[in-house]
């Protein structure tokens, strides 16, 4: 057994989920092969690098021009790469004693049971430390189908200078395979009226791109089988909803990129970056090309989720910060029929 | 355990059992005899494999599921990283990365020992109680690697860096150094 690299099942609230660290210094937490009542929904999930712009001017790192740091997988620009921790590290910028010697001492699997106000869930969760940052990558995915891929921030301010406000934009790709692969339409939502017909409208996508949240028109998207229907006839399809805690900016200009499958080893984020700190090889490299919206594709999207972060270093994060925590959700539509009795399958 | 699964997922079972360090091993070697005639310039060689890890990945129409290896090395002498896929002993893939592949412990040791070399850092830099964290140094090109090491002293109201300084790997020498309250010089 290696240690790290290993692929480790766990079960829990109608899932099947496999989870793995690659590397010690290096992206991350990912899940692989998420499977929910025995129906394939997810190939794999991560969350490899961030983009951080920081307000300039500041004294020592990050540096001019760009005052950002590209972190976890191919660092650039005086960014570090995601270190897993041992589960109990504190939080702080931990020292080396704090880093797992195995990948099963940095992960902690939670499985809950549904209560009165939610869902039964399983939970994949491990912290990174990164530079004076800790990052928690944390997975959650609920007895309702739904998924919650979510970022925690923490560790301690910037020792330069911690008044410098900044922003994360933290980058997830998520490959989606519904009940299997190759024949998976994207499509983008709208609620452009309360006047039907057309006040709700769904567009298949018919090339790979950059989009834009637009919460004033409910903006989402969705991930839909192009011949698997649930028992009542739905296509099977997961939404992606992307709650935005900061906007977009001229380092992390999208909020979703739909692109296709092109390997395990290649557009994983190693490479965005590199010639300089913005995510446009996403948009330039990585979504490009068509979309066949009659068969199907199968479609690799990512997902920038931005926060922003004044820092309170005159008081609660003088000497560390607690974690906040930004996410999005997948959550199925056509999927499978909920019974009426409960509020989740199984 | 197979509760929940769907079928796909059940057929890769023999794939995704953990690799063995026996296979870790063999694969690393057979990626290492492949690449060796590239590694070598006027007789000379200078590599690291970095490590070997299971990979999968969906195959193409038709094809089946493998249990493959990925192995990234390091070559510091012609300063390119590259990636080899090893199917038992034989090699199935080999692609040169247009990116840096995170840092191993080995080298964060190995620029740790290169810092030390100076006796007025290794004053700093062993003193009790400091200890480093690694960053890749800005605008690194294709092929280049530059370790940067942060030295750290803990405080009650959070680190103090005492030192920073970037070492590179493929020269062996320090080509930067900031200490606490001194300005940054360049070497070389």
């Amino acid at each position: 057994m290696a240690n790290f690299g290993d692929f480790h099942q766990v079960t829990g609230a109608g899932w099947s989920v496999y989870w793995r660290i690659s590397q010690l210094h290096g992206s991350g937490l990912e899940v692989w092969f998420a499977d929910f009542q025995g129906r394939r929904v997810m190939w794999r999930g991560s969350q490899p690098f961030a983009i951080v712009p920081y307000h300039r001017p500041i004294a020592g790192d990050p540096k001019p021009p760009d005052y950002t740091y590209k972190d976890g997988v191919g660092p650039q620009w005086g960014g570090a790469p995601f270190t897993a921790l041992k589960k109990s590290a504190p939080n702080q910028w931990a020292s080396s004693t704090w880093h797992a010697a195995v990948d099963t001492e940095a992960v902690e699997v939670d499985v809950e049971p549904a209560g009165n106000f939610g869902p039964a869930h399983l939970r994949i969760t491990a912290k990174f430390q990164c530079g004076w940052y800790q990052y928690v990558h944390s997975w959650e995915f609920d007895g309702d189908g739904n998924i919650h891929p979510r970022l925690g921030m923490g560790g301690e301010l910037n020792p330069n200078d911690t008044s410098k406000a900044h922003t994360h934009h933290m980058y997830f790709r998520v490959d989606l395979d519904i009940d299997g692969f190759s024949r998976d339409l994207f499509e983008e939502f709208e609620h452009a009226s309360y006047n039907d017909p057309g006040g709700d409208v769904w567009t298949v996508v018919s090339a790979q791109g950059k989009r834009l949240a637009a919460p004033e028109r409910a903006r989402k998207w969705r991930v839909r089988d192009a011949a698997s229907t649930s028992a009542l006839g739905a296509f099977r399809g997961y939404e992606i909803e992307v709650p935005q805690l900061a906007g977009r900016d001229s380092y992390s200009t999208g909020d979703i990129w739909v692109t296709v499958y092109r390997g395990d080893s290649v557009q994983q984020g190693g490479d965005v970056g590199v010639a300089a700190p913005t995510d446009d090889v996403l948009e330039t490299v990585y979504a490009s090309g068509p979309l066949d919206t009659i068969s199907g594709n199968d479609v690799v999207f990512w997902v920038a989720v931005h926060a922003h972060h004044e820092p309170r270093q005159q008081a609660e994060e003088s000497s560390f910060l607690p974690y906040h925590y930004a996410e999005f959700s997948i959550t199925p539509r056509g999927f499978e029929v909920f019974r009426r009795r409960s509020n989740e399958i199984g | 355990m197979k509760a929940n699964m769907s079928p796909q997922t059940r057929k890769l079972g023999e794939i995704l059992r953990p690799l063995t360090r026996a296979e870790a091993k063999r694969a690393s070697s057979a990626a290492v005899a492949y690449l060796r005639p590239e590694l070598t310039r006027d007789g000379h060689s200078r590599f690291r494999a970095l490590g070997a890890q299971l990979y999968v990945t969906k195959p193409a129409a038709k094809g089946a599921f493998g249990r493959l290896v990925e192995v990234l090395a390091v070559d510091y002498l012609n300063r390119r990283h590259v990636r080899v896929v090893v199917d038992g002993n034989r090699v199935v893939e080999v692609r040169e990365l247009d990116w840096q592949p995170a840092f191993s412990a080995e080298e964060l040791a190995e620029a740790d020992t290169i810092v030390a070399r100076d006796p007025r850092l290794r004053n700093i830099v062993r003193r009790r109680g400091v200890f480093a964290s690694a960053f890749s140094p800005g605008g690194s090109g294709p092929g280049t690697r530059r370790i940067g090491l942060r030295y750290l002293r803990p405080q009650k109201t959070g680190a103090v860096i005492v030192a920073e300084l970037e070492v590179d790997l493929a020269e062996q020498e320090l080509v930067a150094v900031a200490t606490l309250g001194s300005q940054r010089r360049t070497y070389g």
